[in-house]
């Protein structure tokens, strides 16, 4: 069994385990190790051959691959060390990490930990979906793995269930493949991903779009053969009259990415029911002390942009803790979500320092205004749940608080 | 894949019934061959039944339940009672014998009214007739009592039976896993996908025609659970007794949820609905509730609405607070009653040679002395039984990466590193553990998973389904377009990159 000493663990080296390990070295760390599962770093981003990424952080127009290859050149440039094909088992009290891997059993002894895991995708089972339990019933994701590195098609009569950006990708990237995308099946009377991806892979493709419906069946005693879908109410349940049957051999589900926090759950780390992720503080740290977090496992992103600029704070503060211990506390500014806001990150906001916001908004809405507190305001013309919003808060603007005051609600007030 | 196969016994269905027949069998000097239509043992009502061991109030419970509505209520002292007394402690046994993890529980049966005080008094008399561990404890409890042993119970509860030792959780599948791998071991031959298509003499010798060639066999044993009155209609070796069908639905949960309750949690049944919740041996609380049906169909395995709401209420009722959004996973399972209510094991009137077994539920603890039964019965039927030699009645399971210590993981490692690979990172399984499933005849995605445990986790396979698609193809040398779920026309990926455009 090994057991090794490192200054700085980042677990999962995805987009964000990248970014934060890179800006941890760039700080001076001396050992910052990332510990991945697969033979390679670069997580699902190998598998998002699509283009969209980095336009912001870069200023260029990539695919997924071409971003994480950025990140895993300047990784390897920068020094960062990796344990690849490495599954983090567990982590213990005093901040172990124990990882297994062909080797054998190792103990990791990092002074800091930076939780970067991802997040994983709902399921079929989890949705309670009727019928039977054929083959051909796959998560969005999944089937884009299948699709793009492993080079298997699964099915040529397609259903997608969700129209979240990933279930929108796939339905194009299956009709460039010569699969019949039959169906787009949403529940909301609006769709769930990026209007980019709204135009770009189901207009552009002509793929029929039903929205205000779901689907209320699964058939087939082996293979799925068909789908029942139903309008649904304003409770999201059928509507009595309204089923029809669509043929297909395959459905794919898009219907949500859950933050996969069960090693924050050993270490006893506060996790907020709405995010699904970790309460952090505005150096992304968690609940526990010398813990810090970013990316899709504290919250699920929409743009890989985000994910990088919010792993890189985390990196940031993880290298200061690594090198100098625990900062002298300070009161926070509690960070609370108002009106038509589903949540707002960071929960806490230090007084010291800049701070990026991110929300999300629970209902459609147009011309509205953003009010925090009275330090930020904004007008926008329409806000989406699946369009984060961001707010850049400047040292100033947070010293503009009154000292007496340690909460902050964001709202999003209608202008009519 | 053999044209003509001879055997001296040939079983027909690789379920708990014929797999504890083989395990028997393979004492002998016996060729015994067993056929499975499936692409995998344990396919049938054995894949789906709570399997647990009986003995106590539990297997009151369950005679209770299952007579529900015969005149004359449950009879504690028919050859199926007797039969499950008498088999509990031999099963017990081959669990340690056969390497099968299960733990020991108890069972508190609930009332929220001081009506139903008398029978659940009348079933702890019972109880401790028919009990194999400590028949003393079982015993009324009032609700201050409840609340200390079961604190997330219903505080609508008043009451309860509480017979804290009278189960023996386990995986079914593992047993049935168990059971073949230690016959297979002592010389049985198994086939999967292999049907029974026609029956036909030749020379004082049975003639199978299957849709793999045909076997020639003395005797048959037709251990097919819900086809068990068709394939002896098709040997025209069916004497008096018929079939109904009923199903349950069952919901697993969150393994965050272990320790929610301690012991197997019920109700009497009312008005045909029957609830339960329980802990299983993994940890993951299940819960099985709703309506026992006769249903019509005893192929359609489909879930309702209707039925999971039914669940869900009746969950609720037990444990105010399990949570829907907590379930990871539900299925269905059918299962079938006989018209004489009672164990079927006997050699048809219309051909001794062809023995028909129906185990009555509950089938797991009754068994391994129903094989008993049925060597008993092919001796007296003229089979010659001769003990082997070097019959060895232990089997080691596959090991389990995730309950080891560190030590002990690191120590595997050592001996092989593929045990150091976890594949499935929800449950914790490796590559080696896979493998071994895969030596042990798994053949399709799950076989993999009743075995290792992979792919039961709460991404359902999300992430660990390529990678089982792949060291499938790899290990049993098929494309990954003829990987499957579960055998017949489950493949799982229909189409290579670019097929469909060369269509076009």
């Amino acid at each position: 069994m090994i057991k090794q000493e490192i200054d700085v663990a980042v677990i999962g080296g995805g987009p964000a385990g990248l970014a934060t390990a890179i800006k941890a070295k760039e700080a001076g760390v001396d050992n910052v190790t990332i510990i991945e599962r697969a033979d390679y770093l670069g997580g699902l981003l190998h598998q998002c051959i699509h283009n969209g990424f980095g336009l912001f952080y870069f200023n260029e127009d990539m695919t997924g691959p071409q971003y994480a290859h950025r990140f895993i050149e300047k990784a390897m440039d920068t020094g960062v060390d990796s344990m690849l094909k490495s599954m983090v088992l567990k982590i213990l009290p005093n901040r172990s990490v124990v990882v297994s891997n062909r080797e054998g059993i190792s103990y990791l002894n990092p002074k800091t930990i930076i939780l970067t895991m991802g997040c994983r995708e709902r399921t079929r089972e989890s949705l309670r979906i009727p019928g039977t339990r054929p083959a051909g019933v796959f998560t969005a994701g999944t089937a884009q793995r299948y699709v793009n590195l492993d080079g298997y098609i699964p099915g040529k009569e397609v259903v997608i269930m969700g129209s979240g950006d990933i279930g929108m990708i796939m339905a194009r990237r299956l009709t460039l493949e010569g699969v019949n995308v039959k169906a787009v099946v949403e529940v909301l009377p609006y769709v769930g991903g990026l209007i980019r991806n709204e135009v770009q892979c189901l207009h552009d493709f002509d793929i029929p779009i039903y929205l205000k419906h779901t689907v209320t069946n699964i058939h087939g005693p082996e293979r799925i053969n068909a789908v029942s879908i139903a309008e649904v109410d304003d409770k999201w349940q059928p509507i009595e009259g309204t089923e029809q049957k669509i043929d297909c051999d395959t459905l794919l589900l898009s219907v949500g990415l859950i933050p996969e926090n069960e090693l924050s759950r050993d270490l006893g780390i506060e996790l907020d029911p709405i995010t699904g992720g970790p309460v952090v503080n505005s150096r992304m740290e968690t609940s526990v002390q010398g813990v810090f977090a970013g990316g899709n496992v504290v919250h699920v992103h929409d743009l890989v942009d985000n994910v990088t600029w919010e792993a890189e704070q985390a990196g940031a503060f993880a290298a200061s803790f690594a090198q100098d211990g625990p900062p002298p506390a300070t009161p926070d500014i509690t960070l609370r979500a108002g009106e038509n806001i589903r949540y707002t990150l960071p929960h806490k906001i230090s007084r010291e320092g800049g701070v990026t916001i991110y929300a999300r908004v629970m209902e459609p809405q147009i011309k509205v205004r953003l009010e925090l507190g009275d330090i930020y305001s904004k007008n926008k013309k329409i806000v989406k749940p699946s369009e984060m919003i961001k707010i850049e808060l400047s040292e100033d603007d947070i010293k503009n608080i009154d000292e007496k005051n340690n909460k902050l609600v964001l709202d999003c007030k209608s202008r009519e | 894949m053999n044209k003509n196969i001879e055997a001296d016994v040939l079983i027909i269905g690789g379920g708990v019934a014929g797999a504890a027949i083989a395990r028997e069998l393979s004492k002998y000097k016996i060729d015994t061959l067993l056929i499975e239509k499936s692409a995998d043992v344990s396919m049938g009502i054995s894949k789906t039944a709570h399997g647990y061991l009986y003995t106590g109030s539990e297997m009151v419970y369950s005679k209770i339940l299952k007579s529900r509505g015969k005149k004359g209520g449950p009879n504690f002292d028919d050859s199926h009672s007797k039969s499950l007394i008498e088999s509990f402690p031999i099963a017990h046994d081959l669990l340690h014998q056969l390497d099968v993890p299960h733990q020991h529980a108890g069972s508190v049966i609930i009332t929220k009214t001081e009506k139903e005080f008398p029978l659940l008094e009348e079933i702890g008399k019972h109880a401790k007739e028919m009990h194999a561990f400590d028949k003393d404890a079982v015993r009324m409890i009032d609700q201050k009592t409840l609340r200390e042993i079961e604190p997330n119970i219903t505080p609508d509860a008043i009451g309860a039976l509480y017979d804290p030792e009278c189960i023996l959780d386990m995986f079914p599948q593992e047993f049935v896993f168990a059971l073949v791998d230690n016959a297979k071991e002592n010389g049985v031959k198994m086939q999967m996908e292999t049907e029974a298509l026609g029956f036909s003499q030749e020379n004082g010798t049975q003639v199978v025609k299957t849709n793999k060639g045909y076997i020639k066999t003395k005797f048959i044993i037709n251990a097919t659970g819900l086809s068990a009155d068709s394939v002896a209609d098709l040997a025209g070796a069916r004497d008096d007794w018929e079939f109904t069908f009923t199903r349950h639905q069952i919901a697993l949960y969150d393994k965050r949820l272990n320790g929610l309750v301690k012991n197997h949690i019920r109700t009497i049944p009312q008005g045909g609905l029957l609830n339960l919740v329980s802990p299983m041996h993994e940890g993951n609380l299940c819960s099985s509730c709703g309506p026992k049906d006769v249903i019509k169909d005893r192929w359609d395995l489909s879930t309702s609405k209707k039925s999971f709401d039914l669940m869900v209420y009746g969950a609720n009722e037990l444990v105010p607070s399990l949570s829907e959004k907590d379930i990871i996973a539900t299925f269905v399972g059918n299962t079938v009653s006989n018209s004489r209510d009672a164990h079927i094991v006997e050699p048809s009137k219309k051909n001794p040679n062809f023995i028909n077994v129906v185990l009555r539920m509950p089938g797991f603890t009754p068994s391994p002395l129903v094989a008993a039964w049925v060597v008993d019965l092919l001796g007296e039927q003229g089979l010659k039984l001769e003990e082997k030699t070097h019959f060895n009645p232990t089997r080691k399971g596959i090991p389990k990466f995730a309950e080891l210590s560190n030590e002990e993981k690191d120590k595997l490692i050592e001996e092989d590193p593929r045990y150091g690979h976890v594949i499935c990172r929800c449950e914790t399984v490796t590559e080696g553990e896979i493998i071994e499933a895969i030596k042990r005849g798994a053949t399709t995605v799950q076989g993999i998973q009743f075995r290792t445990r992979a792919a039961m986790g709460r991404c359902q396979s999300g992430f660990c389904g390529p990678k089982l698609i792949k060291i499938l193809s790899d290990e049993l040398g098929i494309p990954a377009t003829e990987v499957t779920k579960k055998g017949g026309d489950s493949r799982i990926l229909l189409y290579r990159s670019k097929e469909l455009l060369k269509e076009a």
